[in-house]
């Protein structure tokens, strides 16, 4: 590989700054009050404050919400892995009747729009009193980001070796030895990659959370587009709780970061 | 180490399916060295599967030592196994692939790291045990493999699923040589599955040849080479094959193409004439045959030796011989009268002697 050229480095710059210009105008905004903000043009910020975020932290109405969010994210994933996990393994080393056609199947689920099911899940949640709960937003989810799960991990079980089993098998270990012991520490990396896409699917995911809850477990990007009051737009403080959202994200992108080109390597992300 | 006996296997994977297996006997000494030889699809796979316990054969037994252990599971039998490419657990260093077996059934850490010293000296990969898998050569990796099978000392059974197939053609025969090394020395029982006949043929004392699910000879390399049982075999073992053409044998001669090429004691009747490229010769005396090809094989022990492809009565064969002066396409043909093999319904006629 040769060093790139001058114009592409600077193609590529132009690039990265043209992405980055939203995101430093929510940074921006976030440290100034909403009397800068709203007073006029002003690039770099003249007098910045933390106190948006401070209030951000202390308001129950904002720091619950992302409890929330956290609550049925993780569950969410969680949920997800357990499922996938094993429904992987069976699809990667099983042939049974119909196998194919229901591997297919789970990617179906996904090429309805979210919109369709939002109906069924809130006549259903409402009926066994799951509204309003982080588990409704948690297992509707599900829906979708089981079978991106079970999609994604087939193909890293399917690359390890079935010669894997067979050897675990002749050493004598037993199946749960061999599952929890042996292949899920050689497909950790694929595990990451399947944790980091549910996560990103349910963390910016808003028309289900906002259709299955009401107060009690609001998450944060329905808090997010609710914030209108009688005193106006909290330009400041909603901005703030942006930036705060984007962190997460951030940070099981940074985790993940060396897996995922090997998930997108195999053509399953 | 253990003597395997297995009686009769059948096997098929679904019922209903065509059988893998019909009717396999198999035989191993103990301390012995086995190959197991056969085309793709010939069951071989499947019958170390069945060796290992990680299949049940539809019927049949399996016994070590007499014990009958046809449904025991693969750790009650003691046995390893080395894969065609190396499986390894990846997250952990040479040692520690090497002593997990022994980890695993209780060995405290001092007994684990003598005996992981002792197999690595004998495979001389000593050098390599801080590595991970990820840093060894594919050759190197492979060693460790072998390693782990040979770790247990009360391992019954080490079998060998084609186990050079991954390893580059320079390093198969050190790899080689290390196996047999240690085969000897530890005298253990291997069965070596392979669809190499030069691995099987240098490898083993003695071979069994699969073909579609039927053991057709078990035998000493010289044996499957000079007197395959089978046509199958015949043609299997050698590069090329046997050369096997359609003849009869009347009032004691045997006879091709209406010409004499040597007297049986078989019975009179339509049978395939078997004999080896290197037991004819192209030239002066003999059957007329009408010469095809000649191809330089290069020089053998100082000879010009070259491969000659001829037709007897309208049937390829093939002749290797020395090349002392151009060959005409019209020539004879001998054949040793003496080591032509008689063939009735694919098996050989025993009482052939001539």
């Amino acid at each position: 590989m040769s060093a790139p050229n001058g114009k592409a480095h600077w193609s590529l710059y132009l690039y990265c700054l043209f992405l980055l210009a939203p995101l430093y105008w929510l940074v921006s905004m976030a440290v100034k009050s909403n009397r800068d903000i709203l007073g006029g043009l002003e690039l770099v910020p003249g007098d910045p404050t933390l106190a948006n975020f401070v209030e951000v932290a202390t308001n129950p109405a904002w720091y619950g919400a992302f409890v929330n969010s956290l609550t049925y994210v993780c569950l969410n994933a969680a949920l997800s892995i357990t499922v996938a996990l094993p429904t992987a393994y069976a699809f990667s080393r099983y042939r049974f009747l119909g196998d194919k056609q229901l591997f297919f199947w789970l990617l179906t689920n996904r090429m309805a729009p979210p919109a369709v099911f939002l109906l069924p899940f809130f006549q259903l949640y409402s009926a066994v009193g799951l509204f309003d709960t982080p588990l409704a937003v948690a297992l509707a989810h599900c829906l979708f980001t089981v079978p991106l799960a079970v999609w994604i991990l087939e193909g890293f079980v399917s690359a390890v070796p079935k010669e894997l089993d067979e050897m675990a098998a002749i050493d004598g270990h037993s199946f749960p030895f061999f599952f929890f012991r042996i292949l899920i520490p050689v497909i950790r990396g694929g595990i990451g990659v399947t944790l980091f896409f549910c996560f990103m699917f349910s963390w910016v995911e808003l028309l289900i959370a906002r259709t299955l809850t009401a107060s009690e477990a609001k998450p944060i990007v329905v808090a997010m587009t609710r914030t209108v009051s009688a005193s106006g737009l909290d330009w400041g403080v909603l901005a703030a709780a942006g930036v705060l959202t984007i962190l997460p994200g951030l940070a099981v992108v940074w985790f993940v970061r060396r897996h995922l080109a090997k998930g997108f390597a195999m053509g399953r992300v | 180490m253990a003597a395997i006996r297995a009686s009769s296997l059948h096997h098929r994977y679904q019922p209903g399916a065509p059988p893998v297996l019909e009717g396999v006997d198999l035989e191993l000494r103990d301390g012995e060295a086995h190959a197991v030889l056969g085309g793709s699809g010939a069951g071989k796979t499947t019958l170390l599967h069945l060796l290992a316990g990680l299949l049940r054969p539809s019927a049949g037994t399996i016994e070590f030592d007499g014990r009958d252990l046809t449904a025991a599971s693969p750790a009650e039998r003691q046995v390893a196994q080395v894969f065609q490419f190396p499986v390894l657990y990846p997250a952990l260093d040479v040692a520690g692939n090497l002593g997990f077996p022994l980890v695993n059934r209780g060995w405290n850490a001092a007994a684990v790291r003598r005996r992981v010293g002792e197999v690595a000296e004998l495979l001389s990969i000593a050098a390599l045990l801080t590595r991970k898998p990820k840093q060894l050569s594919l050759f190197e990796r492979q060693l460790t493999a072998i390693g782990r099978a040979l770790v247990r000392p009360d391992v019954a059974l080490v079998l060998l699923d084609e186990p050079l197939t991954a390893v580059e053609p320079a390093a198969k025969w050190r790899l080689r040589q290390a196996l047999k090394t240690v085969q000897g020395e530890l005298g253990l029982t291997m069965i070596y599955v392979t669809h190499d006949q030069t691995e099987a043929l240098t490898f083993a004392e003695r071979i069994t040849l699969l073909h579609h699910g039927k053991a057709l000879q078990t035998g000493s390399p010289e044996a499957l080479y000079e007197q395959p049982a089978h046509e199958a075999v015949a043609r299997f073992i050698g590069s090329p094959g046997m050369n096997l053409v359609d003849g009869e044998v009347s009032a004691g001669s045997i006879r091709c193409n209406g010409q004499v090429l040597g007297a049986t004691a078989a019975a009179d009747g339509r049978c395939a004439l078997g004999f080896r490229p290197e037991w004819a010769a192209v030239g002066e005396r003999g059957v007329p045959v009408a010469v095809r090809s000649v191809r330089a094989l290069g020089t053998l022990g100082g000879v010009a030796t070259g491969l000659v492809t001829a037709e007897l009565g309208g049937q390829a064969i093939h002749v290797q011989q020395r090349l002392d002066g151009p060959v005409g396409s019209q020539a004879r043909l001998h054949i040793d009268p003496s080591r032509i093999l008689l063939y009735r319904n694919g098996w050989l006629v025993t009482d052939a002697t001539g």
